[in-house]
C-alpha cells in the first residue's frame, strides 16, 4: 500500500452517492433561481433554526408534495406550487398503508394565511407532535405531554421560499386521460409521471390545483398504492386551532423565559463580557486536587446581535473550551483544560455547557482560581474581527471543599431535568469517547423533515445509566495517574502485564479507538498474562469489535484462566447485543449447473446495465431487490444505484463471478431486504476494501450477486477474497449495541473450479452469529466475450 | 432570470456534482456539503468575481476548498460525531476498518487544517478529488511538473503532520501563538 492510499483510502467512505449530489445540486439551483425582491437579504442557507422549521411551517409542501418527486422543470408542477402559495387556506391529509392496520394518516397539515400554520404528526394513528405556529411564536406539544414550548415563530417567507426550493429529478408528468375523476362533482383531469417500479398520478381541477395524488409501486408487474394524499382549499378554518393548548393542566413554557432563569447572569458565580460575548459560571465543584465540575454559560451581546443582523436566538457561532499548558520553573508544567462536556443544551441563544475540567498548578498541586481557556468559533463577520485574539481565558475562584462525584453527577442530571420541556435537538449529553450520546436529533431529507430518536428524553435517562456514563469517562482520566505509577513500577523492576497493557493505554488515551484495537490486539497475544489483562480491559468496557477474537479464543484456547476470562467478556457483550444464539446448519440453495451456464452466457452478452439487470432477474427467477423498502424515491434511487454500480464494475472487470444466496435467520426463515454486499478486500490497499456488488434480498430472502476482479487490483487475488456480508437494516456503525453490525461472513465457498481460490477459502469466520447465510459460489463458464479463470 | 443568474446555473449545472463531491469529503457531513454548495453559488450573486475569474471552474473549487475549512473552524466540536455520519459510509465494513479508517480521515482532515491555503488546494484536488496535474495546472496557470513538485511538497508536509507523534486533537488543531504550550 502507498502512502498516498494510506492517508487517503478513508476519504472513499465519505463519497456521497450520485444521487445526493444530484438532489445537492438541485437545491443550490433552486435558491439560486428563488425569486428575490430587490436588495433583499440573501439568507444563509440552513441555519439551525431551520431544521425546525421544516417541521412547524413547512407542512403543506413537504408533507404532500415532496414525495410527488418536485419535477423542477415542470410547467405542471410550477403552476400547482404557485396555486398553493397563493390560497388563502388548505388543508394536507397524508396517509400511508400500514401492514395490518390499513390506511393511516401520517400526517395533517392546515395553513390560513390569517392564522398560521399547523401540523399534527401520526405514528400508529397516534398524535405525537403538534406544532402551531401564528407568525408570532411557535408552540410545539410533544405527544399528550401537557407541556408546550414556547419559542419565536418562523418566518413564513422564508420557510415557504425554502420549500418552494426544487428539490429532485427533472421528471415529467403526462396527461391520463382515461384516469380523470368526478371529485365532489367536479371534474378532476390525472397527470402521470412512470418509471418502471414507482409512479405518481395526481388529479387537478381546471386552474390546476392540485387535489389528489397518490403513490404506486410495482411488485411483479402489480402496481400497489403505497401513499395517497388529499387536499382541500378555501377550506373553513377554526381560529381558535391555531391556539395552543390552554387549560390548567397545561403548563406553557417560553424556552428564552426558561434559560433566562435557570442561567442568568444575575445568579451566576461570575461572569463577564468578552469577544463580543457574556460569559457566566453557574457551578463550580471541586472533586479533586485537579479535577472540578464547572456548569458555564455563553451569550452574545446585544451589541454584538445588532453588529451581525441576527435576532436573539440566531446563534453566531459560539466558545468552546481548549487546553492550555505552560512550563513553570525546572521544566514542570501546570495547565488547564476542560476534559469532557458532560451536557451541552442550547436555548434562544444561551449556550450551556456542563464540562470536567483538570486544572492543575505545578506538579500538580491544588490552584485557588481556574484559567479556563476559550477559543471562538463564530460568524465569519465576528471572526474576522476578532480572530487575532480569538482565545480568551476565564478566570474565577476555586472552592476548596470536595464535592463526591455521585453528588456531581446528580447535579448535572437535575441540570437537565429541567430542561426536559426544551424542544428536540437542543439538550445532549455528549460520550466523546465512545459516540454514544443521549440526544434527540431532527433529520431534513431534501426537504422533508422527521424527528428520528437517537436516545431517551432527559427525564427517561436513568441516573445509574449517566453515572456509568460519567464513569467511564472517569476511567479515562485516570490514566494520567496511573502513568506515574507505571513509571515507578517500571523502575522497581516489576513486570506486571498490566503494565504493559496500561503503557498502551497511555500511549493512546487521547485517541481512544486506538486504544480498543490495541486492547482487541493482545487478546490472543501468545502471554497468557497479557492475555488476561487484555480480557479484563474488554470486559469492562465491552465492544463489538473484540467478539471475534474472544470467540476465537474460547475455541482455541487450552488454559481454564483464558476461557474463564473470555467467556466473561461474551457475557459483558451480550447486554448490550442480546442472547446469542446457536448456530443452525442451513443448508445452501443449490442451482442447477445448466442454468448457470446458460446465464453467464446470456449475460456475457449484454453491455448494457439495465438489460443486464433484467436479464438477471428473467434468468434466475429472482425478483431480487424486492426486498428493499421501496416507499420512497430515495430507497427506490438507492437500490437501483447500487445494481447500476455492481453491474457497471462487472463489466470493467477482469473476472467475472456470480453468486446466488438466501438470507435467513437461526430459524431458517428469510430475511426479507437483508442486504448482500461483496468486498474485495485490501483490493484498495491494507484498509481499503472494494464493496464490488451490493443488493438487497427479495421476499423469499434471495439474491443474486454478479462482481468481478478488478484488473489494477494490486494486490491480486489472494487479498482479493470475496467477503460476502449480510445485514439486516441500516448501515455499519460503531456503536456497540447497533443491531445493524451484525456483520455475517460467508459460511461455505464452493470453489472447487478455481484451485487458485481454494487455498484461501476460508470456513465460517463468526462462531456463534445471530445469523448466518450460506451461499453457493459459481465462476462462469468462459466465452469470447469474458475473460474468465486463468 | 437575468444574465448572471442564469451563468452561475450553467456553472453549477457543469460542475456542481464535482464540487459537492469534495465538499462532503472535506466536511464529512452530508448536510453541511448540501448546505456549503448552495451558499457557495448564493455568494457569487453577491459580485462578479467568479465570472471574470480567467477559470470560473477553478475559481469555484477554491472558494468551495476555503469554504469547507471555514465551516470546520466555525463548528470544530462537533466533527469527531459527524465523521461517523451514517448517510455518509456507503459501504459495509469491518467495525475495527472502520474505526480505523475514520480515525485516519479525521486526523488527516485535522492536519490539513494547519496547512498553508495553497497545500490545501493541492492536497484537496489532487488526493481527495483525483484531478490529474495536467487539470490543475491548466486552471491555476501553472505547468504539470511544476504542479506535481508542489502536490508532492504539500503532501510532504501533510504527511509529517499526520505522523508527527503528538495527537492531533481539538486543542492541537487550534492552537495559536496565545495558546500553544507544552502538553505536560
Amino acid at each position: 500500500m502507498n502512502d498516498e492510499e494510506q492517508l487517503f483510502g478513508g476519504f472513499a467512505l465519505l463519497e456521497p452517492s450520485a444521487e445526493n449530489s444530484a438532489m445537492a445540486v438541485e437545491k443550490a439551483r433552486a435558491a439560486l433561481l428563488a425569486p428575490r425582491a430587490s436588495g433583499q437579504h440573501i439568507p444563509r442557507p440552513q441555519k439551525r433554526r431551520w431544521t425546525r422549521l421544516a417541521v412547524a411551517a413547512a407542512v403543506l409542501l413537504v408533507a404532500g408534495l415532496v414525495w410527488f418527486g418536485l419535477p423542477q422543470n415542470d410547467r405542471l408542477w410550477a403552476q400547482v406550487i404557485r396555486q398553493l402559495a397563493s390560497a388563502e387556506s388548505v388543508r394536507v391529509v397524508s396517509e400511508t398503508v400500514k401492514p395490518g392496520a390499513g390506511w393511516q394518516v401520517d400526517r395533517a397539515s392546515t395553513f390560513a394565511r390569517d392564522f398560521g400554520f399547523k401540523e399534527q404528526h401520526f405514528l400508529d394513528g397516534e398524535l405525537i407532535q403538534t406544532d402551531i405556529d401564528d407568525g408570532t411564536h411557535h408552540w410545539s406539544v410533544r405527544g399528550q405531554h401537557k407541556i408546550v414550548t414556547q419559542s419565536e415563530s418562523v418566518e413564513f417567507t422564508r420557510s415557504l421560499q425554502h420549500l418552494l426550493n426544487p428539490l429532485n429529478s427533472p421528471i415529467k408528468f403526462s396527461r391520463m386521460t382515461d384516469q380523470d375523476q368526478v371529485i365532489d362533482g367536479t371534474k378532476y383531469f390525472c397527470y402521470r409521471s412512470e418509471t418502471e417500479n414507482h409512479r405518481i398520478s395526481i388529479w387537478v381541477d381546471s386552474n390546476e390545483r392540485a387535489r389528489r395524488g397518490i403513490v404506486e409501486s410495482n411488485a411483479s408487474g402489480k402496481w400497489t398504492v403505497e401513499r395517497r394524499i388529499n387536499l382541500a382549499f378555501e377550506i373553513e378554518v377554526d381560529q381558535d386551532s391555531f391556539h395552543p393548548p390552554r387549560g390548567d393542566e397545561y403548563k406553557i413554557v417560553n424556552v428564552g423565559d426558561l434559560f433566562e432563569e435557570l442561567f442568568s447572569l444575575e445568579s451566576a458565580v461570575h461572569h463577564e463580557e468578552k469577544l463580543g460575548y457574556q460569559l457566566a459560571i453557574h457551578d463550580v465543584k471541586r472533586i479533586n486536587d485537579v479535577e472540578y465540575y464547572v456548569l458555564m454559560s455563553f451569550r452574545p451581546t446585544n451589541e454584538t446581535l445588532a453588529k451581525l443582523n441576527l435576532k436573539r436566538g440566531e446563534s453566531p457561532g459560539g466558545l468552546h473550551p481548549t487546553a492550555r499548558y505552560e512550563r513553570g520553573e525546572r521544566n514542570r508544567t501546570m495547565g488547564w483544560e476542560a476534559s469532557h462536556r458532560l451536557a451541552v443544551a442550547d436555548g434562544n441563544g444561551v449556550q450551556v455547557q456542563a464540562l470536567l475540567c483538570n486544572l492543575q498548578g505545578l506538579n500538580n498541586e491544588r490552584v485557588d482560581r481556574a484559567k479556563l481557556p476559550f477559543t471562538l468559533f463564530a460568524h465569519s463577520k465576528l471572526w474576522s474581527e476578532v480572530k487575532s485574539i480569538s482565545d480568551v481565558t476565564l478566570e474565577f475562584a476555586l472552592p476548596d471543599e470536595e464535592t463526591p462525584i455521585e453528588e456531581i453527577v446528580r447535579s448535572v442530571y437535575d441540570t437537565i431535568a429541567l430542561l426536559e420541556p426544551v424542544a428536540i435537538e437542543q439538550v445532549h449529553l455528549v460520550d466523546e469517547q465512545d459516540g454514544r450520546e443521549f440526544v434527540d436529533r431532527q433529520f431534513v431529507v431534501g426537504g422533508h423533515s422527521e424527528t428520528t430518536r437517537q436516545g431517551p428524553r432527559p427525564s427517561e435517562i436513568r441516573f445509574v445509566d449517566f453515572l456509568e456514563h460519567v464513569r467511564t469517562a472517569s476511567f479515562r482520566r485516570d490514566l494520567s495517574k496511573r502513568a506515574e505509577a507505571i513509571q515507578r513500577r517500571k523502575r522497581e523492576g516489576s513486570d506486571d502485564p498490566l503494565t504493559f497493557i496500561e503503557e498502551l493505554d497511555l500511549e493512546t488515551h487521547e485517541r481512544p479507538l486506538k486504544w480498543r484495537e490495541k486492547v482487541r490486539g493482545f487478546i490472543d497475544y501468545p502471554d497468557l498474562d497479557v492475555q488476561l489483562a487484555a480480557l479484563r480491559l474488554a470486559e469492562r468496557e465491552p465492544s463489538l469489535i473484540y467478539l471475534h477474537d474472544t470467540l476465537t479464543v474460547i475455541d482455541k484456547s487450552t488454559d481454564e484462566r483464558v476461557q474463564s476470562a473470555a467467556r466473561d467478556v461474551v457475557e459483558a457483550l451480550k447486554r448490550p447485543l442480546g442472547e446469542f444464539k446457536p448456530r443452525d446448519n442451513c443448508p445452501p440453495i443449490e442451482f442447477d449447473a445448466a442454468i448457470i451456464g446458460g446465464l453467464n452466457e446470456r449475460l456475457a452478452q449484454q453491455v448494457d446495465v439495465q438489460a443486464t439487470v433484467a436479464t438477471l432477474r428473467k434468468l434466475t427467477g429472482l425478483d431480487y431487490g424486492d426486498g428493499e423498502t421501496k416507499d420512497s424515491r430515495k430507497g427506490w434511487s438507492r437500490w437501483w444505484t447500487n445494481e447500476q454500480a455492481s453491474i457497471a464494475r462487472t463489466h470493467a472487470g477482469e473476472r467475472e463471478f456470480i453468486i446466488y444466496g438466501r438470507i435467513v435467520d437461526t430459524d431458517g426463515q428469510p430475511l426479507k431486504g437483508g442486504s448482500a454486499t461483496v468486498d474485495l478486500t485490501r483490493s484498495l490497499g491494507e484498509y481499503g476494501t472494494l464493496q464490488s456488488a451490493h443488493t438487497r434480498a427479495d421476499v423469499h430472502g434471495n439474491y443474486v450477486l454478479r462482481f468481478g476482479f478488478l484488473k489494477q487490483n494490486p494486490s491480486g487475488l489472494p487479498e482479493g477474497l470475496p467477503i460476502v456480508t449480510a445485514r439486516i437494516s441500516g448501515y455499519p456503525r460503531p456503536i456497540q449495541n447497533d443491531e445493524s453490525i451484525r456483520r455475517l461472513l460467508v459460511s461455505r465457498f464452493n470453489l472447487a473450479e478455481d484451485p487458485f481460490l481454494e487455498k484461501e477459502q476460508r470456513p465460517v469466520a463468526y462462531s456463534g452469529q445471530p445469523f448466518e447465510m450460506n451461499f453457493t459460489h459459481h465462476l462462469p463458464k468462459p466465452t469470447a466475450n469474458t475473460k474468465s479463470a486463468p | 432570470m437575468d444574465e448572471t443568474n442564469q451563468s452561475l446555473v450553467e456553472l453549477l449545472d457543469a460542475h456542481g456534482g464535482r464540487l459537492h463531491r469534495l465538499l462532503a469529503k472535506l466536511t464529512a457531513d452530508r448536510d453541511a456539503a448540501d448546505d456549503l454548495l448552495q451558499e457557495l453559488f448564493l455568494r457569487q450573486l453577491k459580485s462578479t468575481a467568479v465570472l471574470e475569474a480567467p477559470s470560473p471552474e477553478a475559481y469555484l473549487f477554491r472558494s468551495a476548498i476555503n469554504l469547507a475549512f471555514d465551516w470546520r473552524k466555525r463548528t470544530k466540536r462537533s466533527h469527531e460525531h459527524s465523521l461517523v455520519d451514517s448517510d455518509l459510509v456507503t459501504s459495509d465494513r469491518s467495525p475495527s476498518d472502520q474505526l480505523v479508517m475514520q480515525e485516519k480521515t479525521q486526523q488527516v482532515l485535522a492536519a490539513m487544517d494547519l496547512l498553508s491555503t495553497q497545500d490545501r488546494e493541492l492536497i484537496s484536488l489532487r488526493f481527495l478529488q483525483g484531478e490529474s496535474y495536467e487539470w490543475i495546472a491548466d486552471n491555476w496557470d501553472s505547468t504539470p511538473h511544476r504542479i506535481r513538485s508542489r502536490c508532492s511538497k504539500a503532501l510532504a508536509r501533510l504527511r509529517k503532520l499526520v505522523t508527527d507523534d503528538r495527537p492531533i486533537s481539538e486543542s492541537s488543531c487550534q492552537s495559536t501563538p496565545q495558546s500553544s504550550g507544552g502538553q505536560p
